[in-house]
C-alpha cells in the first residue's frame, strides 16, 4: 500500500442556507410554460474561492403531491451566456421536507474564480425548485481523481430520459440500452433515476445498476445495488443510496445500459415505468 | 538512479517504546545526512485483529533552531498483510523513521529506509513573519521572484505556530513559456487552525520562472519556517 499523505485542509464553499430550512440553497425557476425548456439560468455561487475538485449537488422541492414532475437540471459555469458543465440531471419528484431530494457528487475540476449557476425545467412549469451545491477542493493535489467534463447519455425529448421497466417485487430487471456508443473516453459514471408520469405513486425502493458492453453486459465496477431511489405516496422521490460516481475505464464507443429493480409493484403505465440517464465523466 | 538501503532492520520486535530505524534502537535519531529517502514497513509476522502500530517520519524544517516534528504517519491496524510504503521525501535537517506499538502485543517488522538520491536546500526562511501580504519563500519579502534555477523541488513548511482561527495558503508559481510566458499558479495548499504535522509538497519540476509563496488569509500573523529543497 502506498500512503497518500493528507496535508493542510480541504476547503468548502456552498450556497446552503446557513440555518435550518425546508428550502436549502438557491431558488431556481422552471420554465414558465414549456416543459421541454429550462427556466432562467440562476447564479448559485458568484465566484469559487479555490480550485474545486469535487462538486456536490442537492435538488429539492420540485416534486409535489398529485403532480407529475419529470424534470432536468443542468449546472453551468461562467458569466452569461453560461456554459453547461453538468448537463441534464433528472430531478423528477425531487422531494422537499419529509423526503430527501436528489443528490449527485461529481469529482470535477472547476477553476478558482468561476461563477457557478443552474437552470431547470420539466413537467411542472412555472414553479421553483431549490438547488444547493458544495464545492470541495483547495488542496495541493486533488483529493480525488477528478475530470473536467460530464456527458449525459439517455436523454429523450426533455423532460424524458430512457424508459426502463423495473423488475417488480424484488426481481432484477433487464438491461436497457442507454447509449449504443459513448462519444469519448470516460473515467467514471453515475445515474439519475426519475419516476414515471403518474399522479399516484406508491412508496417504493428502486435500485439501478449500470452495465457496459453488449449483452450480456458487465456491471460497471462489479457493483450491484448502491444506487437507490425512493418514492412516496406524495409523488416525491429521493436519492437514498450512494450519490457518487463509479470509476471505470469506459472507452469511446462503449455501449452503456442500465437495469432497475423495485421492491413492489411498478408505478406508471405502459413503457412509462421510470427513467434513467447516465452521467459520464471525462478527463 | 542508484538506490541504496541506508537503514535496514529485519525482524525487529516493536514494543511500546518507539523504535528509531535510523539508530536501530529506541533512542530517537536526528539525522542530518541529506538525501531523498523512502521508508517501507513490512509486518514480518501476521498482524491480527486488535493490533495497532504507528509508523512515522520525523524531520526539522530549519537546521539551526528548528524543532523536529512529525512529517507524516500511518497506523497499521488489525490484520494488515501488506507492506506500507511512505512517499519519497527530501530529508536533511534532522530526520528519523520510527514505529511504535499502540496495542497489547509486540510484533516483528522488517523496516527499510532507502536512499534514492541526493538533495540540497536552495532557499530557507527562518521565523518568517507571515501576514496578509503574500510573501516570497525564495526572497522572504513581498517582492515575488521568477527563479530560473531548474530542478525537482519540494517545499517544506513548519506551521506549528498556527492556532484556531488561522488560515494560511502556500502557492507555487511557474512559467511555461521560457521567453514570454506569464508566471501562473501551478498548485496551492490551504491550512486551517492548528496543524498536526509539518507540510511537505509533492515533488514539483520547475524550470522557466518559478516562485513559492505564503500568505495569511485569516487569523493572527505567525512566524513560520520554510525550506525549498531540490534533487541535486
Amino acid at each position: 500500500m502506498r500512503i497518500a499523505p493528507f496535508k493542510g485542509g480541504l476547503r468548502y464553499q456552498d450556497n446552503f442556507t446557513s440555518a435550518g430550512s425546508s428550502a436549502p440553497g438557491t431558488t431556481v425557476p422552471a420554465h414558465a410554460t414549456v416543459n421541454s425548456s429550462k427556466g432562467t439560468v440562476t447564479e448559485l455561487l458568484a465566484s469559487l474561492d479555490f480550485d474545486c475538485y469535487e462538486l456536490f449537488i442537492y435538488c429539492t422541492g420540485y416534486g409535489a403531491a398529485a403532480a407529475t414532475s419529470k424534470g432536468f437540471l443542468s449546472i453551468y459555469v461562467g458569466a452569461a451566456t453560461e456554459q453547461v458543465l453538468i448537463p441534464d440531471l433528472l430531478i423528477g419528484g425531487a422531494g422537499g421536507a419529509g423526503l430527501g431530494g436528489k443528490r449527485w457528487r461529481f469529482p470535477i475540476y472547476i477553476p478558482a474564480g468561476t461563477r457557478v449557476s443552474a437552470a431547470l425545467g420539466g413537467e411542472r412549469t412555472g414553479v421553483n425548485a431549490n438547488v444547493a451545491i458544495m464545492a470541495v477542493g483547495g488542496t495541493m493535489s486533488p483529493h480525488v481523481v477528478c475530470g473536467s467534463k460530464v456527458v449525459t447519455y439517455g436523454l429523450g425529448t426533455q423532460p424524458d430520459a430512457t424508459n426502463i421497466t423495473p423488475g417488480a417485487s424484488g426481481a432484477e430487471g433487464s438491461f436497457t440500452e442507454i447509449t449504443a456508443s459513448t462519444t469519448e473516453n470516460h473515467i467514471a459514471v453515475m445515474p439519475s433515476w426519475q419516476p414515471p408520469t403518474d399522479t399516484t405513486l406508491n412508496a417504493r425502493i428502486y435500485s439501478v445498476d449500470i452495465g457496459i458492453g453488449s449483452a450480456t453486459e458487465a456491471i460497471i465496477g462489479r457493483l450491484e445495488g448502491p444506487y437507490i431511489y425512493q418514492t412516496n405516496a406524495s409523488e416525491q422521490c429521493s436519492t437514498d443510496g450512494y450519490d457518487g460516481v463509479v470509476y471505470a475505464d469506459i472507452p469511446s464507443g462503449s455501449r452503456l445500459a442500465a437495469r432497475v429493480s423495485n421492491n413492489g409493484t411498478n408505478d406508471g403505465s405502459g413503457a412509462d415505468r421510470g427513467q434513467v440517464a447516465l452521467h459520464c465523466l471525462s478527463l | 538512479m542508484a538506490i541504496t538501503e541506508s537503514y535496514g532492520r529485519d525482524g525487529v520486535s516493536i514494543t511500546n517504546s518507539e523504535y528509531s530505524v535510523v539508530n536501530g534502537s529506541t533512542t530517537p535519531a536526528t539525522s542530518t545526512t541529506s538525501g531523498i529517502y523512502q521508508f517501507i514497513v513490512d509486518p514480518a509476522v501476521a498482524m491480527v485483529k486488535g493490533d495497532e502500530f504507528t509508523a512515522r517520519i520525523m524531520e526539522k524544517v530549519e537546521l539551526t533552531g528548528g524543532t523536529q516534528r512529525q512529517a507524516c504517519q500511518f497506523k497499521l491496524c488489525n490484520a494488515i498483510d501488506r507492506a506500507v510504503e511512505f512517499p519519497p521525501l527530501m530529508l536533511m535537517h534532522g530526520h528519523d523513521q520510527r514505529i511504535v506499538r499502540n496495542s497489547a502485543n509486540s510484533r516483528n517488522f522488517d523496516l527499510s529506509v532507502r536512499r534514492l538520491g541526493n538533495c540540497a536546500e536552495l532557499y530557507e526562511q527562518d521565523g518568517l513573519s507571515v501576514s496578509g501580504t503574500e510573501l516570497s519563500l525564495t526572497g522572504g519579502t513581498s517582492s515575488l521572484q521568477s527563479i530560473t534555477t531548474a530542478g525537482v523541488f519540494q517545499l517544506w513548511l513548519d506551521l506549528n505556530a498556527m492556532a484556531k482561527g488561522d488560515e494560511f495558503r502556500a502557492r507555487c508559481y511557474e512559467k511555461v513559456d521560457t521567453s514570454a510566458g506569464t508566471k501562473r499558479v501551478l498548485w496551492e495548499a490551504t491550512f486551517y487552525d492548528a496543524q498536526s504535522e509539518i507540510f511537505y509538497s509533492e515533488f514539483t519540476t520547475l524550470y522557466a520562472g518559478w516562485e513559492m509563496t505564503i500568505i495569511k488569509l485569516a487569523g493572527t500573523d505567525r512566524a513560520i519556517d520554510a525550506s525549498i529543497r531540490y534533487a541535486s
